[in-house]
């Protein structure tokens, strides 16, 4: 009997222990950090900022001003030729890419991992609210509407109709979600932009945005979709006080190391050699670097480089149609890109003295270069050249541009003037009709903004890009014409990714793919 | 004789540790533009916080045997192993902003077979004496259910990132998924002949090119129009040994053979691709012109408009199966006379191992097990859902081997 006792307590006192040992069995990671432990103070929301920009800036999975990205923006144009060394650059600048392409599936992915990362601070913030001030939280919010902002307006730019994710969570019942049209897109992103606007202050740290930027890109959206007196509310307050951008008078300050954050400049990516060493990996780790290879990726063999692209004729012809006030070539043509002319000089030694004979007839870029201050491209490739993203040129464009189109011609001959002076142009000097207007406007943008990823969407909104496409290279215009779809050309837009249509069920190709 | 069975239910949880919690990632930085650099880090690793063990249960039942004085026995044995709550890497959409394939409990797999051991051991009189044995096992695998959103699981992606294989309920893990092909079009006229309601179906084909088949019939050669064109895992896998020994000698030879099975030879796909500039096999001086009608490449043509040479076409499918000839021994057994008790036992011997294989594979060699070229960039996250993929697999060596056994 008392045996039967002893064992009948020594059961009921196992299983009241166990009982209460259930939390003992959820263990925390003891040999990283979780998101347990995350969250919980400004330095964690600050350190969660900081991680939005590597998005922007990521070498080669599609960061939007990498390496990679910055080669898909200006591929498909008429401005460069692209070798066939990079197959999945190669492709696209060929219209005969498809949506297995891992370059655009890594711009896609980018846009929604800063999406992911925005949407999660902003969520934390609401949830933690009472724990910080006001203050603090106007600023987070105001940084993370930027960069969402920004980011859904390169979306629709490229995908038009896309997946529009505004609420970050891991739990896969929340995956499958429809696209939505490039207007939606637009929509919120226009609306993220006034917010963050109402919100940034007018000057910011190195690299932060700033009201100024906000505006910036809320005028070029509404430029996108034509709404030209929306687009002059938000541009022209940015061409007076409180706001002091002004064009620099060299304009090669915009793309060297030394000028960084001059008068001209909105928003930069801070390109800088205080990173680690890791060029080729994620881009996202304590080694990574925070350099880029961009002047090793342009420049000739012949200094060291990889000659991926060259300016094509036909963008010459363009640099070289009006000469300047002194009969020499363009100022931004001759810094821009260089050719065989008296005194050009390339990588500080003069350019016939760098090609042999036989290659005296080609072409080669300058802008984003280290031409001037090195003699080859390096070894390892680690370059300091920040990316403009937004520049005061492209406000006085976008409002030249605006004003024609509402008919105001001496208004838009204005800021078109200011670009010429600054590049030591005449005046213009062509009729005040909007034809000759526009014809001088397209001229303009595509000298200054050569390489710098408009020429393609400029030309595309346009309606221009079947006519300069095919002048340009008739065979690889049949590749081009052969995405005739509908009233469109699946070609003016990037596809969705393989990888979304087979994991979102309610994700649908994009048109004609 | 006896007949056994049995039962039995296994858990497994061989995954990375702690994957029910979002580790943080550390070192995002940023430059502060002033020379110093700002730290960044985000919780950005996808976890799973429902994760489990997976559970096999299996049934198995058998016969041993042991016949004319034990000369000839079998073993046999079928089984069924039903495993549920499979802990796959699951994709997941991009649009999710996941850095990451979680590792999630996705489903149920079904494997049946039968295996056997047949084998006949004979002395004939003190010298002499050998042995045959055939062992060979038949498996069919099947997915049942797959827990997953879209019910799919796509994998052996080529270096051009498309998915050659893809894994979702009634078909095997890991099944090929392909567009088939039909020859290649004999003329341009009859290229453009190739159309459905007046509409070309491949507009930019010409004579020479590949004729893809519209499976669905709707117009257009798409991912709609993949079907299922194989397994990776043999249906039939078989080794046939044998030995002797008479007096001092003996040798023994092993076979060993596959059937059924079906590789991707991605090798093949990426240099047989001269589209672009490249120029590796010689396979490629076959290749169609008018006067060349019936060849094996077809035309040659820059920037390949028509995608001739597009992974997701059958013409890189090939049969695996194959026989070798694994392993070939001859020994001698020296008298132990000789030694005077110094040495209890010398054995000298020749070994061959893989001396000939028979196969139709084009490839270097068809004991494919799995690395697509994703895993080349990251060896741990070897592929659960795909196998038979070839992707530059070093080939096995033929091997001669001397050697000499001494026993004290």
């Amino acid at each position: 009997m008392k045996k039967y006792y002893i064992i009948l307590l020594s059961v009921i006192a196992t299983g009241l222990f166990l009982a209460s040992c259930e939390d003992q069995l959820n263990q925390t990671n003891p040999n990283q950090a979780t998101e347990d432990t995350f969250w919980k103070n400004e330095s964690d929301f600050q350190l969660a900022l900081t991680s939005c920009y590597t998005p922007l800036k990521n070498a080669l999975n599609g960061g939007y001003y990498g390496t990679r990205g910055v080669m898909l923006r200006i591929a498909r144009a008429d401005e460069v030729e692209f070798r066939n060394d990079i197959a999945d650059v190669y492709t696209v600048s060929r219209f005969t890419n498809s949506n297995t392409n891992s370059l655009t599936q890594g711009m896609f992915y980018q846009f929604y991992n800063a999406l992911y990362r925005t949407n999660s601070i902003m969520q934390k913030l609401e949830e933690k609210g009472d724990d910080f001030s006001v203050e603090f939280r106007n600023s987070v919010i105001a940084e993370c509407l930027f960069i969402r902002g920004f980011y859904l307006f390169q979306l629709g730019k490229e995908f038009k109709n896309a997946p529009l994710k505004l609420t970050a969570s891991q739990v896969p019942s929340t995956f499958p979600i429809e696209k939505s049209s490039q207007e939606e897109i637009w929509a919120q992103a226009k609306e993220d932009l006034k917010t963050a606007m109402s919100l940034l202050p007018i000057e910011n740290d190195l690299g932060k945005p700033t009201k100024g930027a906000a505006m910036a890109v809320l005028g070029k959206i509404y430029i996108y979709e034509e709404d030209w007196s929306s687009a002059i509310e938000y541009l022209e307050p940015l061409t007076g006080s409180p706001y002091s951008y002004e064009l620099v008078s060299d304009f090669y300050w915009n793309f060297d190391e030394e000028h960084s954050f001059n008068s001209e400049s909105i928003f930069e990516l801070i390109i800088d050699s205080t990173g680690g060493t890791d060029l080729w990996g994620d881009g996202e780790n304590i080694n990574s670097t925070q350099t880029n290879t961009r002047p090793k990726e342009y420049a000739a063999p012949e200094v060291n480089g990889w000659y991926e692209a060259q300016p094509t004729q036909q963008m010459m012809d363009m640099f070289l149609a009006e000469p300047d006030k002194d009969g020499n070539p363009d100022y931004r043509a001759r810094m821009s890109a260089v050719w065989d002319y008296e005194g050009a000089t390339y990588y500080q030694q003069a350019f016939r003295e760098v090609f042999d004979e036989n290659k005296w007839d080609t072409y080669w870029i300058l802008k984003y270069q280290n031409w001037q201050t090195q003699t080859e491209e390096p070894s390892p490739p680690m370059s300091c050249l920040n990316e403009r993203a937004i520049r005061y040129a492209d406000v006085l464009l976008l409002l030249s541009e605006a004003y024609m189109n509402q008919g105001n011609f001496s208004k838009s001959v204005d800021y078109l003037n200011l670009i010429r002076r600054r590049a030591n142009l005449n005046d213009y000097s062509g009729t005040l009709t909007r034809e000759e207007i526009f014809k001088d406007l397209e001229h303009q943008r595509a000298i200054e903004f050569f390489v710098e990823g408009e020429r393609f969407y400029d030309l595309r909104r346009w309606g221009l890009l079947e006519a300069r496409l095919q002048a340009q290279d008739p065979i690889r215009y049949q590749n081009f014409a052969s995405g005739q779809t509908g009233g469109t050309n699946k070609f003016y837009y990037f596809p969705i990714p393989a990888k979304e249509l087979e994991t979102n069920e309610l994700c649908t190709p994009n048109e004609g793919w | 004789m006896k007949i056994r069975g049995g039962y039995g239910v296994l858990g497994n949880q061989e995954i990375v540790p702690y994957q029910y919690s979002s580790t943080i990632t550390t070192g995002i930085n940023y430059p502060d533009g002033k020379g110093g650099l700002i730290q960044g880090a985000f919780p950005k690793e996808f976890a799973n916080p429902d994760i489990k063990w997976e559970e096999t249960a299996m049934t198995n039942v058998g016969i041993d045997m042991h016949i004319l004085s034990s000369r000839l026995s079998l073993t046999a044995d079928w089984y069924v192993k039903n495993t549920k709550d499979v802990l796959l890497t699951v994709p997941i959409p991009i649009s999710s902003g996941g850095a990451n394939d979680p590792v999630r409990n996705a489903g149920k797999i079904r494997n049946e077979g039968v295996e056997f051991n047949l084998s006949w051991n004979d002395r004939i009189n003190n010298d002499l004496s050998y042995g045959v044995s055939f062992l060979g096992s038949h498996n069919k695998n099947e997915v049942i259910e797959l827990g997953t959103g879209t019910q799919a699981i796509w994998g052996g992606a080529t270096v051009q990132n498309i998915n050659t294989s893809k894994t979702l309920a009634g078909y095997p893990i890991g099944g090929f998924w392909l567009i088939p092909t039909d020859g290649l079009f004999g003329s341009d006229a009859e290229a453009d002949a190739y159309a459905k309601d007046g509409v070309k179906i491949q507009p930019n084909a010409k004579g020479g090119d590949v004729k893809f088949v519209d499976t669905n019939g709707d117009g257009t050669i798409d991912d709609e129009d993949r079907v299922y064109m194989g397994s990776p895992f043999p249906k039939f896998t078989m080794s046939l040994n044998g030995n002797v020994t008479y007096k001092n000698f003996d040798a023994s030879v092993g076979f060993q053979a596959v059937f059924g099975n079906k590789i991707y030879n991605a090798t093949r796909q990426t240099l047989e691709d001269v589209t672009k500039g490249t120029n590796y096999l010689s396979s490629v001086l076959d290749y169609w012109t008018p006067d060349n009608p019936n060849a094996s490449y077809p035309r040659l043509v820059w920037d390949d408009p028509n995608r001739n040479t597009r992974a997701e076409s059958d013409r890189y499918l090939e049969s695996g199966s194959y026989f070798r000839l694994r392993s070939l021994q001859v020994g001698y057994t020296f008298p132990i006379e000789w030694f005077k008790g110094y040495i209890d036992k010398a054995r000298i011997y020749v070994n061959a191992e893989n001396l000939f294989t028979i196969t139709g594979y084009s490839g270097y060699s068809p004991d494919v097990n799995v690395v697509d070229s994703n895993d080349r960039k990251d060896p741990s996250e070897m592929a659960s859902t795909y196998r038979g993929f070839d992707y530059f697999i070093y080939p096995n060596n033929r091997v001669f081997m001397i050697g000499l056994n001494v026993t004290f």
